[in-house]
């Protein structure tokens, strides 16, 4: 019983983590048309951008989260309008142009990754590393609460500031319908480039947490990818709450079926998972999708 | 020649169409008018087995089919234009044409199926050439069918779908954006077309000057009923219709 | 067609073909490896155009076929006497009634979504193989090893010229192919045009699925041994998008000179820097520049019009005669 438990928890908590990616993702996704795979190296490169502030500036990485946040935010902003240029491509398949180009992106990332950093796997220490808080028998490590935490926090104040912001509001209409919403006077260059933005500084907090709590290293990103493209899909191509849902479900397996199966398993099983409920559920585990 | 038989279907909630009953006798030209949004393509996608219906049923030649896959609707006798062109824009003209003949040769070994193009039948290439002329684009064969001017895709479109020996031809707004000179053009078209190829055709139109022009029987549409039918100046007195097209409060 | 010019392209792909068979003779084993790895990856490139280029349906789980063929073959020969030539049949077979079941499944999705689709079911094609009690999981299988270069290398050219035949006889010159142009151009119109989609689609992915069964089973048998992420890794599909997106999508010629460039240029900076990572990034960079500034593919540069300018004079003689 406490071990159904203990898994449960874990496999919440790092729901908690999948939920930051989602977000993003999902956002981009509905406002770009776009599916980025180099989601996953977005990660990777955030949790790289964690170590080596670390290793170089020896400050904790996890207090200068914002730091990241801006750096890759600004990144995104400064390079969506190359990405735009892609989307808008006058070609047969402009939107797997797009999907392909994005995939050049992340071999690009990964190439780099390797041939800068090499193979090996690094760590990130935290203040919060090591520290671990017992309820009741069920070890909650502290790094998983916090990122869960800020998960919360972060989708909580994402909420906000859709709902209740004026730019917010763009961005929703933008995602909704782009042309009408262009029509309103919305400008829609301006929403996809701080969407953009927005998603990249979200995925690399992921990554500093999951380079926090796992290791760090150049190869560490397609699993991510996969993850994000399992979020979307079985969220329903769009959905937030549906995306939200979907990042607990793929924590709750990931954690269930290492404990359970087998942790060589959980791939198969998600990958097993993700090919069908894109056959037969493409709206979603929820129904909400698109 | 064509029966449709209660026929419902709904999007979700919204019934697009209701009850529909609609007879084709062979050889006749049948008019679908209506407002917008009244369900007319809705229609054309049923019966070109685009849509499945939610109900009732469609008797094409004796046979029922409603259910039925779109190719093996085109097979038995049922060609289709499209209200927002659907070319094979990267084909050339000529391409587009023959797409609509291979359905002729439905028995063919694996050996023809390679080999009878590269061998360029020549009796292909007439019946190609012969609906090109008959449609008036002979001309344009060579070019790519996303090249050509607005007018003569929707010719294409006709010439391709002829291009299949269809027993009906449905025509969905096929003078949508001509001018009237080329409406009376088309009129022209679709009478030798229909002499020569021995067709009935159902076709939807705002453009009344074609609907008067070649219409024996219009039936009128509204939110998926039938509300007249009759011939053009009968449904054009019809109360229900004036009242559908101009609003409630306009009829005194 | 009996123009000069055209005497001379036949003359030309003679003289280029006798040049390929008597390859063995004329140059080192090493730089024969290497155009044995070219005829492999045009014959995969080739095959992914199928689908990718003539159908217009990105498949990013091509590798899955490869795979397959390969440790169809690698347990084919572990297993039983059954040769070599037999075995890549075999191989073929499986990966065509594979390819058949797939795409039953996969064409209930569209667009971005069968991409993924494709790219999931591979990689759980990986997962698979990992897992699997006969497959060797993650230890790779070996095959017995044969040391003949000259063999491999006409194996693989005969494989590739095949597909390249195939190809152009099925999709540019058929009227089969025709039906498959047409669905890519408009799915709904084919249809009413009495195209059974569902079928030609489904047809078609089966041929591409074919082919890299019957390549990749060539592949285990030359390199004597697999390993699930050498010949099931994600890179392996990668490689035939890109090289077919590089040379020219939907064209017989295009996955042929992307093939060959990608994988000469790969060798060139494997063997000068040693290290296959600095090759991921200028894969990646070759990925986004192509697409970003060449989406027809190095095959519609004007290079036949420049070509024409400086003097390959027959042809500026009679303009209108076109090479048909």
């Amino acid at each position: 019983m406490e071990l159904i438990i203990q898994t449960l928890v874990n496999g919440l908590l790092i729901g908690g983590i999948f939920i930051m990616i989602a977000v993003g993702f999902t956002l981009a996704f509905g406002v770009m048309d776009i599916i980025d795979f180099a989601v996953g190296e977005w990660v990777m490169l955030g949790a790289f951008a964690a170590y080596w502030l670390q290793t170089l500036v020896h400050v904790d990485p996890l207090l200068f989260f914002p730091v990241i946040m801006l750096t890759f935010g600004a990144a995104a902003y400064v390079f969506q309008p190359v990405l735009q240029s892609v989307i808008n491509i006058k070609h047969r398949s402009a939107a797997l142009m797009a999907l392909a180009f994005t995939f050049g992106l992340s071999t690009f990332f990964r190439g780099a990754a390797l041939t800068l950093w090499g193979f090996n796997n690094r760590n990130i220490v935290t203040f919060l590393s090591d520290q671990s808080i017992n309820i009741l028998g069920i070890t909650l490590p502290a790094l998983r609460v916090a990122a869960t935490v800020f998960a919360v926090i972060i989708t909580i104040g994402f909420m906000v500031f859709l709902n209740k912001t004026k730019t917010g509001v763009a961005i929703r209409a933008a995602a909704e319908n782009k042309t009408i919403a262009g029509l309103m006077g919305i400008d829609g260059q301006k929403v996809a480039r701080t969407v953009y933005a927005i998603y990249a500084a979200l995925t690399s907090l992921a990554g500093v947490f999951i380079g926090s709590i796992f290791s760090v290293n150049p190869d560490m990103g397609l699993r991510y990818t996969a993850f994000a493209f399992f979020v979307v899909v079985a969220g329903g191509m769009g959905s937030f709450a549906g995306a939200i849902a979907a990042a607990i479900l793929l924590g709750l397996i990931a954690s269930f079926v290492s404990v359970y199966v087998g942790g060589a398993y959980i791939f198969l099983i998600l990958f097993l998972f993700l090919y069908f409920v894109l056959l037969f559920f493409s709206k979603g585990i929820l129904g909400k999708g698109l | 020649m064509l029966k449709v038989n209660k026929l419902d279907h709904c999007f979700g909630g919204l019934r697009a169409i209701a009850n529909f009953n609609l007879t084709v006798h062979e050889n006749g030209i049948y008019g679908v008018i209506g407002p917008n949004g009244a369900g007319k393509t809705t229609l054309f996608n049923l019966i070109s087995g685009i849509f499945k219906p939610t109900q009732g049923e469609i008797i094409f030649d004796g046979k029922k089919i409603s259910g039925c896959k779109p190719h093996e609707i085109a097979k038995l006798g049922v060609a289709r234009t499209f209200q927002n062109l659907r070319l094979f824009n990267d084909l050339t003209v000529t391409e587009n044409v023959r797409v609509g003949i291979l359905n002729r040769q439905s028995n063919k070994t694996w050996r023809d199926t390679i080999l009878d193009y590269t061998a360029s039948d020549s009796r292909q290439d007439d019946i190609i050439q012969r609906l090109l002329d008959l449609v008036g684009i002979s001309v344009r064969s060579a070019d790519k069918a996303g090249s050509l001017p607005y007018g003569m895709q929707r010719k294409l479109e006709i010439a391709r779908a002829l291009a299949t020996q269809p027993k009906l031809l449905l025509l969905d707004e096929p003078a949508a954006g001509m001018n009237p000179k080329e409406v009376m053009g088309l009129v022209d078209l679709i009478r030798s077309a229909k002499r020569e190829f021995n067709l009935t055709i159902i076709l939807i139109e705002h453009q009344l000057r074609l609907v008067e022009a070649l219409c024996e029987e219009v039936t009128v549409m509204n939110f998926g009923q039938v509300i007249a039918r009759g011939t053009l100046a009968e449904v054009q007195n019809d109360k229900t219709v004036i009242k559908a097209y101009l609003g409630e409060g306009e009829v005194g | 067609m009996f123009s000069r010019y055209g005497t001379l392209k036949n003359a030309m792909c003679g003289l280029g073909l006798v040049a390929l068979l008597l390859l063995p003779f004329i140059i080192p084993t090493f730089w024969l490896r290497i155009f044995t790895g070219v005829s492999l990856w045009v014959g995969l490139a080739l095959s992914w155009n199928m689908i990718g280029g003539y159908m217009g349906y990105i498949s990013f789980g091509h590798g899955a076929f490869f795979g397959v063929g390969a440790y169809a073959t690698a347990l084919v020969m572990a297993h039983t006497p059954i040769p070599f030539g037999i075995a890549i049949l075999i191989s073929g077979t499986l990966t065509y009634l594979f390819a058949r079941m797939v795409g039953y499944l996969t064409f209930r999705l569209n667009g971005t979504y069968f991409a993924i689709g494709t790219w999931a079911f591979a990689e759980m094609m990986r997962q698979v193989v990992l897992l699997l009690p006969f497959t060797g999981g993650s230890y790779g299988m070996r095959l017995p090893p044969v040391v003949n270069e000259g063999f491999f290398y006409y194996v693989m050219l005969a494989l590739a010229v095949a597909v390249l035949i195939f190809s152009y006889f099925i999709f540019e010159k058929s009227s089969f192919g025709l039906k498959v142009k047409s669905v890519r151009e408009e799915e709904t119109a084919a249809q009413t045009l009495g195209i059974d989609v569902e079928k030609v689609k489904n047809q078609v992915f089966a041929l591409s699925g074919l082919f890299p069964g019957v390549i990749g089973g060539a592949y285990a048998y030359w390199i004597t041994y697999i390993h699930p992420d050498s010949v099931l890794g994600p890179l392996i599909a990668d490689q035939m998008v890109v090289m077919v997106l590089l040379g020219g999508i939907g064209t017989v010629f295009g996955p042929v000179i992307g093939a060959s460039l990608m994988y000469i240029g790969n060798r060139i900076i494997w063997v000068t820097w040693g290290d296959s990572s600095s090759y991921l990034v200028i894969l990646g960079l070759a990925i986004c520049f192509i697409i970003r500034f060449l989406p027809e593919g190095l095959i519609k540069l004007p290079i036949r019009e420049s070509l024409r300018r400086i003097g390959v004079g027959a042809r500026q003689a009679i303009p209108n005669e076109e090479v048909r």
